[in-house]
């Protein structure tokens, strides 16, 4: 899911040079510039609205609801175990610590406030108004069920599963398929170039001046399939709030969904009669100063409470707006202990008496909107197709980074960014701004301070969070590690999380100073609960998940280091890692200059593809730990993004064709032959037609599909420079299909028919047809059908035949125009029967042929 | 962009100072333009787009909370503004129009002309979200974990549809 940042960087920069003489002749028209701006200001006035709280009722309520949940919440939190942390790693290690406490947590804090002066244009603090508000009351789990009946196959028929790293640990998809059924998580990509887009007014917002928002809809679509092909569309799933769910598992008859929430929060402005100056004595937060979060669903916060007090209503300040949380930081400067409940409240705090209430009622509060990210898991129920059930939410701070599962544990990884925050974190507060969690209906919960470790030296201004959930009873065990995460790597055993760093060493006064990159890796031991058992810092930064691999217990990791002095310096490595993660082994200083494109560990033996001009595939032999080394090496052209087991003795690669002088092409296929690993050969090649040809395997490995029992691959491209065989125009030119080929060992590969997803359009506004052509994202298949899914369809043929079986559109317009560029006046182009899209020499199954 | 001068000059402009938000504006506005018009593809809805994220930015200025983020906010209005447009177009008139970009034809090269097409029609083939993220990585000069957090996406999905986009534009210049 990584790609080096690196090489991003330099597309962009090369990118930005192709751009550089056209941009500098872009010539701005007179209307916008600044001259001008004057006069289309005329009359626009300022909106200086600021968010009012009706008075002194309010300010009561919450003060009253704080109160009675700081009793709640301290007790128990001093019941809490703190879990026995059988760490690999002591206190004295050099990589990374744990917190143990609050107090030592905020040291390290302090240290990052220190080191991170750069100020981010933090755009996230959005405005109130700019459009991007969202509706927090919108619920919509609509479940649209068939009326058709499904059809289902009693044989068990071989189907195509998720293209994992590890057999046995799953990684979520937007499609899954069970054999019978498969689920789509639309929405996740645009149809056609059309974000497809809800737009909606909050209505209680529109009143502070919120305007119309709109944000992209996913949807999980239930299908019903089969050998035959044929589809039904059993059930739509939307869902509730803000909530975009990324990917999915399947267990038992559940479905997982695992996403992202961004909300909206309004965040009082701290006036000035607020209590922020601590007197000079700190002393350690405890769990005394505890502050609680309101359910992450919005509900109200514990009403049952025995003190009495002036209103004895309902304490949930969300009552008269609908729309807000409680905000957080108003319960600070007001917390105060009820009628003598729990004395152990800070003795800083004041106690308000109805007098200063009264006096600081008087100044109307203000708001800003921050917004506010969480990783979120919604389980749902599946046992009947057409009635999708949601079971369980869970969520925990932070952006989601990845996730993994075995079995029904599902272990989810997140980045909790605190770089926007960080100068407000005081020793005393801390706890507010640590990770939390959050079951169902249940508390936001922060995670103590025995379960945060720290990165010594680390710049990162994120908290990487990690749990594990058990999808049956979820139940959980989380950590989280001051020093965020880019990639993770997981067997059924262990989770690593990997992370870019950067080091630079001072200049001396006599040379310049010499940076470079290198990884730090987190292990975590699975499956009952999650600890934290080792670090190591790697030279170089790794391409992606399968530049990591563990076997026999011990750690493997491929990456490419940098160097940054009087000269640049590249150089690629595998390093081999014992049980307490030190290196026994490496082969270092591998092709120079050039960076690594693909890998991946078989057994015993690790296959990595660098590049710069020509493609040398290594096979390093990983037998004995301490001494790995290179056996051989295979220069061609071109490279290979992504390698594929075959057997013990091949490998597949799927990358780039290319020439002597290093340009490269359209896409290829390699089968290397790796029986005499001193001698790797590409043994057969094919390359897709076209005049060019693209595929973003590289960055998306998933959709790769392959079917090992019959030699099946299938692969999504895009191939460029097609013509039309029916005369007409030659305006589209860029056509996506899903290939298939046919891999035979001995005589190498076979193409058998391309798939798209193809509809004919009319043009509303003349008689002419075109073709919507979906990029594909991903291809299974069940028994002899396969199956093409793209955001507005999913179409089924079959492998024997070389034909279409059906026809499954997932779009809620039945007629969409479909444009390329300007002036298409191509006469109608196909006919609207399906029936007519024959098979034309091997090629067919759309209505174009293609010149080869 | 000097951030103290970026301050100083946002605060005058929250409280109706037309002359600071120009000053402002002044500092951006022709990359505002590219940036409309690479994503739009033809000069009148390009201005409209930057016309009507002025308008919004001056009239909702007051509510800036860091006014070091002008820049990145002001992004965030062109890039809303630009989808609006894009949708009404969509519905309106059904096709997007690229019809050059009012080139000095004189100064530039005959290849560069052909570069020029190559790119737009490069840059309609993608999607408009990965129009966006190109866009504010090439015009704005954001990094993709920046422009993660300007969208509310994950970074793994910025850089994925980054690395698509770039491929696919890749390809077409190659």
């Amino acid at each position: 899911m990584n790609e080096n940042n690196h090489n991003i960087d330099k597309e962009i920069e090369e990118l930005k040079s192709t751009l550089a003489p056209i941009s500098e002749n872009i010539k701005p028209p007179f209307s916008v510039t600044p001259a001008k701006l004057e006069e289309k200001l005329e009359g626009v006035a300022q909106n200086r609205t600021i968010f009012t709280t009706p008075l002194f009722k309010k300010a009561a309520r919450g003060i009253l609801a704080c109160a009675v949940s700081l009793t709640i919440v301290a007790g128990s939190v001093m019941t809490y175990q703190a879990s026995q942390n059988k760490a690999l790693i002591k206190e004295g290690d050099k990589n990374v610590s744990i917190a143990g406490d609050y107090k030592r947590l905020y040291q390290s804090i302090e240290k990052l406030k220190k080191t991170n002066t750069k100020k981010f244009e933090d755009a996230r603090d959005v405005l109130i108004g700019s459009g991007d508000a969202y509706n927090e009351s919108f619920q919509d789990q609509s479940v649209k069920p068939s009326t058709a009946t499904t059809t289902t196959t009693t044989k068990t028929a071989g189907y195509g599963k998720t293209n994992t790293q590890v057999a046995d640990v799953d990684e979520g998809d937007i499609l899954k398929n069970d054999g019978k059924y498969l689920y789509f998580l639309s929405g996740t990509n645009n149809k056609n170039g059309i974000t497809t887009t809800e737009a909606y007014v909050a209505p209680d917002l529109a009143r502070y001046g919120y305007s119309v928002s709109s944000r992209s809809s996913k949807m999980l679509k239930i299908i019903s399939a089969g050998e035959t092909g044929k589809m039904q569309l059993l059930a739509t799933v939307k869902f509730d709030g803000d909530f975009q769910p990324e990917e999915m598992y399947l267990s038992e008859d559940n479905v997982i969904l695992v996403g992202q929430t961004v909300t909206q929060k309004k965040v009082k402005v701290e006036t000035s009669t607020a209590k922020t100056d601590a007197p000079p004595s700190i002393e350690p937060a405890t769990a005394k100063d505890l502050i609680t979060y309101p359910a992450y669903t919005g509900s109200a916060v514990d009403p049952n409470s025995a003190v009495s007090n002036e209103t004895g209503t309902n304490a949930s300040s969300a009552a008269d707006d609908g729309t807000t949380n409680v905000d957080k930081t108003s319960v600070s400067t007001g917390a105060a202990s009820s009628s003598g409940a729990e004395p152990a409240i800070s003795t800083k705090e004041v106690p308000p008496s109805r007098d200063t209430l009264t006096e600081k009622t008087t100044v109307p509060e203000q708001y800003y909107s921050v917004t506010e990210t969480k990783t979120t898991v919604q389980v749902y129920d599946v046992s009947v197709k057409m009635n999708p059930r949601l079971l369980h939410t869970y969520s925990q701070d932070g952006g989601y980074l990845s996730s993994r599962m075995t079995g029904t544990k599902l272990y989810l990884v997140s980045n909790h960014y605190i770089g926007d925050v960080l100068n407000k974190i005081t020793q005393r507060n801390i706890i507010n701004y640590v990770p939390k969690t959050c079951l169902d209906k249940g508390r936001n919960t922060p995670i103590p301070a025995e379960d945060i470790a720290m990165v010594n030296n680390s710049t990162e201004t994120n908290y990487a969070v990690i749990s594990g959930i058990d999808t049956e009873t979820m139940k959980t065990s989380k950590k989280a590690v001051l020093g965020s995460g880019d990639t993770i790597y997981a067997t059924t055993d262990n989770l690593y999380v990997a992370c870019y760093r950067y080091k630079q060493n001072p200049a001396s006064s006599s040379q310049k100073s010499v940076s470079g990159s290198y990884t730090s890796v987190l292990r975590f031991s699975l499956p009952q609960e999650i600890k934290f058992t080792g670090s190591c810092d790697i030279s170089g930064n790794i391409l992606n998940k399968y530049s990591m691999d563990e076997t026999d217990g011990l750690f493997r990791i491929a990456t490419t280091t940098d160097v940054y002095g009087y000269t640049f310096s590249r150089f690629n490595n595998v390093f081999v890692l014992d049980q307490n993660l030190k290196i026994t082994g490496s082969v270092e200083n591998l092709a120079e200059g050039e960076t690594i494109k693909s890998v991946r560990f078989m057994g015993k033996t690790a296959y990595v593809v660098t590049f710069r001009q020509t493609d040398p595939l290594f096979a390093i032999d990983l037998s004995v730990p301490s001494k790995p080394k290179v056996l051989g090496e295979l220069k061609i052209p071109g490279f290979s993004e992504y390698l594929h087991p075959v057997d013990e003795t091949h490998l597949l690669g799927v990358g780039v064709a290319g020439n002597e002088q290093g340009q490269t092409g359209g896409v290829k296929l390699s089968l290397f032959d790796v029986s005499n690993p001193k001698a790797p050969r590409e043994a057969f090649q094919y390359n897709l037609p076209g005049s060019s040809s693209s595929s973003y395997i590289g960055t998306d490995p998933k959709s790769f599909l392959y079917d090992a029992e019959r030699g099946i691959i299938g692969i999504p491209a895009t191939i460029n420079g097609l013509s039309d065989s029916k005369n007409y125009s030659t305006y589209v030119t860029n056509f996506n299909v899903l290939c298939f080929i046919q891999l035979n060992l001995k005589t190498g590969f076979t193409p058998l028919f391309d798939m798209a997803n193809t509809a004919p359009v009319k043009d509303e506004q003349s008689t002419y047809y075109r073709l919507s052509n979906d990029t594909i994202l991903r291809g299974t298949y069940i028994g002899d059908a396969v199956y093409s899914v793209s955001e507005g369809y999913i179409i089924s043929a079959s492998i024997t035949e070389k034909k279409r079986l059906g026809v499954l559109s997932l779009g809620d317009e039945t007629e969409r125009v479909f444009t390329k560029g300007d002036g298409f006046t191509g006469q109608p182009i196909v006919s609207l029967d399906p029936k007519s899209w024959s098979v034309e020499n091997d090629q067919v199954l759309y209505p174009y042929g293609y010149a080869k | 962009m000097d951030a103290g001068n970026v301050s100083a000059l946002t605060t005058r402009a929250k409280y109706g100072d037309k002359e600071a938000f120009g000053e402002l504006y002044a500092l951006i506005w022709r990359d505002l333009y590219k940036y409309a018009l690479f994503y739009l593809g033809n000069r009148e809805d390009a201005e409209d787009a930057v016309g009507e994220a002025v308008i919004a930015a001056y009239s909702s200025i007051y509510q800036l909370r860091e006014p070091d983020a002008f820049k990145g906010w002001m992004y965030k209005l062109l890039s809303n503004s630009c989808k609006k447009k894009l949708k009404t177009i969509i519905q309106g008139r059904n096709s997007l129009r690229f019809d050059g970009l009012e080139l000095s034809y004189d100064i530039m090269s005959s290849e560069e002309m052909h570069t020029a097409a190559e790119l737009y029609e490069s840059l309609n083939s993608l999607s408009p979200v990965e129009r966006q993220i190109i866009l504010l990585s090439v015009v704005g000069g954001y990094k993709s974990d920046e422009i993660a957090r300007l969208l509310h996406k994950p970074s793994g999905t910025v850089r994925s549809a980054l690395c698509r986009a770039l491929k696919k534009l890749r390809t077409d210049f190659s």
